[in-house]
């Protein structure tokens, strides 16, 4: 993203028209002075680039047939040359990329980077989190081992919930009475495709945020500072040595600690009658497996898990305060700070067997999830707009 | 000669690991598959053997005349053994290519559980990481057999080892391993702890077999980044200043 | 953090931005060395994916275990049939010739539409390079595989020839004689490949292992 003034870009640039002013648009971006948070989009977008082309290698060798996936992931690792370090980049950058992901969202609800004008940011990446979660899910029962039998059944019967309807739409979707070859077929085809509608999607994200620019973690500070400096060489460079750190992380995880994460009972084939003795999901997905789990109803804890994400989407809505920074808004820095314990509480609850403590734990953290986002955020904005419109004599937004 | 070799797996230069790491090997190669009796002479010594490869001579001859390993095939032996002929001698013994799977020795579980007192021999594949206590429990579980105590009664074909989980230490797997039962090639002396060490390693490859390489790899990445990441640190502290 | 100027390393091409800048060439000296090291290690990374690209040992093992060498029998083939068998993976046409077809493979007016008449081009092993094109006359053993782009051309007459039988491609229209000579002016450049073979006994083809030229393999022919 340089400055393309040089001459050898001439013939290009005349040819696409769009070429340099593009070019000239992202080196200059302003950007305001932003912290080390904000470097957390590039590493994104690094891990997914791992994630998009060591899967596509990984589907050369792969097998999406109920007899051979097994044995062709075991060959991946054992006998495809270098098979074991493709296959390990993407099974560690699944971690690695959700890792980033939920820091980014967090950032982006501590610094209040879904307000106005900026909801399309939030929402494109908020769906493109879901498409994430689906794309692991989907991922994740490929190598038909035990866990991924297993976890494909118990979050598939959840969608069985669903009153009246449940079972057929079950069976419709994996397209038989049980999970079988031909799910197992759709799952690789819906991850295989959902790779390339997030890459679309990530196009869009950067779109929106180009609109509008990125948020500005000073404003509400006692001393704002509104200073911006072009995108090229500063962020550039500052990405770029987050994007390192992220990746010597990367590394350490897959070649040092390939097992921290991972699910030793997916080396065994997949065996439809018998269950693991403790079924878990990888932990980038647990909080939604520990909600389902903390409410009794198979449809409670479906509308539980959903409203969950669905709150997040309409959180530009319920907090209209022209506040940003959780730093300077005490209330909300408590909230969020609650939010993020019940986060990791709700993560380690699905990690964990359905004891009655991780149980309890799990519903005081979906409490703590729905009171921040819908009373305590709306209560608190009310309150700011109401101070802000006495100190500004009654600005609207 | 091990940190050339990893790397060469490891980087995976396009040239065949097999074909470099041939000629080199190719005097110790056919010692594993001959019969148990015919001992080589002991003047001349032979390159050390990684314990990996020890336990390797200690499942061809010993744990694979009941246990499976389904899920690897003769020729991916060829990291340790890597004489193909010799590979494939052994293969067709076992009426198998090397591209088959290490099956099982017996024809259905039926009878697997009935040569067994009723416990099918589970496959080797990944049993150093699934089983409960991993590497170290194989290790003292495979050293593990002792005489029965007296007031213990023992089914028939049931062995007693303290160490073992299943069925209170009356163990249904027959004691494997035997004092000098195996000659190796290096001159290591075959006693019971060593080939239960030797054949742990062995099993720990076969479930991971690119541990070391795998470290080397990533000890070479992360001075990588250190390197790039320190450029980059002062990139950005000059640009701090300037820019 | 030096604050003097690096002199070994003037860049007068980024003057312009020098100039507003107290450390130039510190600047372009870093800037340099992370897109270097950030390309280098770019290329690093590639290698383990363009590496899963190479067959896998198994698949080599399998290809040099395929069987080289194959006993095929002729008892069953009546002067003027031929049949078609696999031999490592390729199709081979065997024929038995009549003796007016043999007679034809001289013929002056067959020979003037040949591209390589006389089998100059080493499309086969020495004993073959010869009127009939194969070791005995009456049996004539051909890969037919085109040398144009590799279709697999049919057994039939072809109208132009005399009775020798012949080949013809579908793909692009080759038209090879009855001893796999290729005609002029056709896509195929040369003619179809003899493998090596030698005749066991007088029924018995062994393809794969010529006696007379022992070195002749397919790796010796001009083009598959």
């Amino acid at each position: 993203m340089n400055d393309n003034t040089t001459p050898s870009t001439g013939w290009l640039s005349t040819r696409l028209p769009f070429l340099r002013p593009l070019c000239q648009h992202m080196a200059r971006f302003p950007m305001p002075p932003v912290n080390l948070f904000w470097t957390l989009g590039a590493c994104l977008l690094v891990a997914f680039g791992l994630m998009f082309v060591s899967g596509l290698f990984l589907s050369l060798h792969y097998q999406p047939d109920l007899s051979q996936a097994f044995d062709s992931v075991e060959a991946i690792e054992r006998r495809v040359p270098s098979g074991w370090i493709i296959r390990s980049i993407h099974t560690g950058g699944v971690s690695m990329l959700f890792a980033a992901l939920y820091l980014h969202v967090g950032r982006g609800l501590w610094y209040g980077s879904y307000k106005a004008p900026r909801e399309l940011v939030w929402l494109s990446g908020l769906f493109m989190m879901l498409l994430f979660m689906t794309t692991a899910f989907a991922g994740y029962v490929l190598p038909w081992g035990q866990m991924s039998y297993w976890g494909a059944t118990v979050i598939t019967h959840a969608v069985e919930a669903i009153p009246g309807i449940g079972h057929g739409l079950l069976v419709y979707l994996l397209g038989e009475d049980t999970l079988g070859g031909i799910a197992l077929h759709r799952f690789f085809i819906l991850h295989f495709t959902l790779g390339f509608i997030i890459a679309t999607v990530i196009g869009l994200h950067v779109l929106c945020l180009h609109g509008t620019g990125s948020s500005n973690p000073t404003l509400d500070s006692p001393r704002p500072d509104h200073t911006t400096r072009p995108f090229a060489p500063f962020y550039v460079v500052k990405d770029c040595l987050a994007v390192c750190v992220f990746l010597a992380l990367f590394a350490v995880l897959i070649f040092f600690l390939p097992d921290l994460l991972g699910k030793l009972d997916n080396v065994i084939l997949a065996n439809p009658l018998k269950t693991p003795a403790d079924i878990t999901p990888e932990w980038y997905l647990a909080p939604w497996f520990a909600m389902l789990r903390a409410i009794p109803s198979r449809l409670g804890g479906l509308i539980a898990a959903a409203a969950s994400l669905l709150v997040l989407f309409v959180l530009p809505w319920l907090d209209r305060s022209p506040r940003h920074n959780a730093t300077y808004r005490p209330l909300v820095r408590a909230g969020m700070g609650l939010f993020f314990i019940a986060f990791i509480t709700l993560i380690l609850a699905g990690m964990h067997g359905a004891t009655p403590l991780w149980v309890w734990l799990s519903r005081g953290a979906m409490l703590v999830w729905f009171l921040v986002f819908l009373v305590l955020l709306p209560v608190t904005s009310y309150r700011e707009r109401q101070m802000t419109g006495s100190s500004t004599q009654g600005e609207t937004s | 000669m091990k940190l050339l070799r990893s790397f060469l797996t490891g980087t995976a230069l396009l040239v065949s690991f097999s074909l470099t790491s041939l000629p080199a090997h190719a005097s110790s190669t056919d010692e594993p598959i001959v019969p148990i009796q015919k001992s080589p002479p002991p003047a001349e010594p032979l390159p050390p053997m990684r314990p990996e490869e020890r336990g390797l001579m200690i499942f061809q001859q010993v744990c694979s005349s009941c246990h499976s390993m389904e899920r690897a095939h003769y020729g991916d032996m060829i990291g340790l053994q890597p004489s193909v002929t010799a590979l494939q001698h052994w293969a067709q013994q076992r009426h198998a290519g090397l591209e088959s799977p290490i099956a099982s020795p017996y024809p259905s579980v039926a009878v697997g559980k009935a040569n067994n007192g009723g416990d099918y021999p589970p496959d080797l594949s990944h049993i150093a990481r699934t089983i409960r206590g991993g590497p170290d429990y194989i290790r003292q579980m495979l050293a593990g057999y002792r005489p029965v105590p007296p007031g213990v009664t023992l089914a028939p074909n049931t062995y007693y080892n303290p160490i073992a989980l299943t069925h209170h230490h009356k163990f249904k797997m027959r004691p494997p391993l035997h004092e000098g039962m195996i000659t190796f090639p290096d001159g290591t002396k075959a006693t019971i702890p060593q080939m239960a060490s030797d054949v742990t390693a062995f099993l720990q490859w076969a479930d991971d077999s690119h541990r070391s390489t795998r470290h080397f790899i990533g000890t070479a990445v992360l001075l990588y980044f250190a390197l790039l990441g320190g450029v980059l640190l002062a990139l950005w502290r000059l640009l701090k200043r300037t820019a | 953090m030096t604050q003097k100027h690096d002199a070994s390393f003037p860049h007068p091409s980024l003057d312009e931005e020098g100039s507003l800048l107290p450390h130039p060439t510190r600047r372009t000296v870093l800037t340099a060395g992370s897109v270097a090291l950030g390309g280098a290690g770019a290329c690093t990374l590639a290698v383990p994916f363009l590496d899963s690209l190479r067959r896998t040992q198994a698949s080599s093992a399998a290809s040099t275990r395929e069987q080289a060498v194959m006993d095929v029998s002729v008892q069953d083939l009546a002067p003027g049939a031929h049949k078609i068998v696999v031999w490592q993976g390729m199709p081979v046409a065997i024929q038995h010739r009549t003796p007016d077809m043999i007679h034809a493979l001289e013929d002056t007016a067959l020979l003037a539409q040949l591209a390589d008449p006389q089998s100059r081009i080493r499309q086969q092993p020495h004993e073959a390079e010869n009127a009939h094109r194969s070791l005995r006359p009456e049996y004539g053993v051909y890969i037919t595989i085109c040398t144009h782009l590799g279709c697999v051309p049919d057994y039939k007459d072809i109208a132009s020839l005399p009775a020798s039988g012949g080949f013809f491609c579908p793909c692009h229209g080759s038209q090879f004689d009855g001893a796999g000579r290729v005609l002029r002016n056709m896509p195929a450049p040369y003619n179809l490949p003899v493998p090596p073979l030698h005749f066991v006994d007088d029924h018995t083809i062994r393809l794969g292992e010529s006696l007379l030229s022992p070195h002749y393999s397919l790796n010796s022919i001009q083009q598959l």
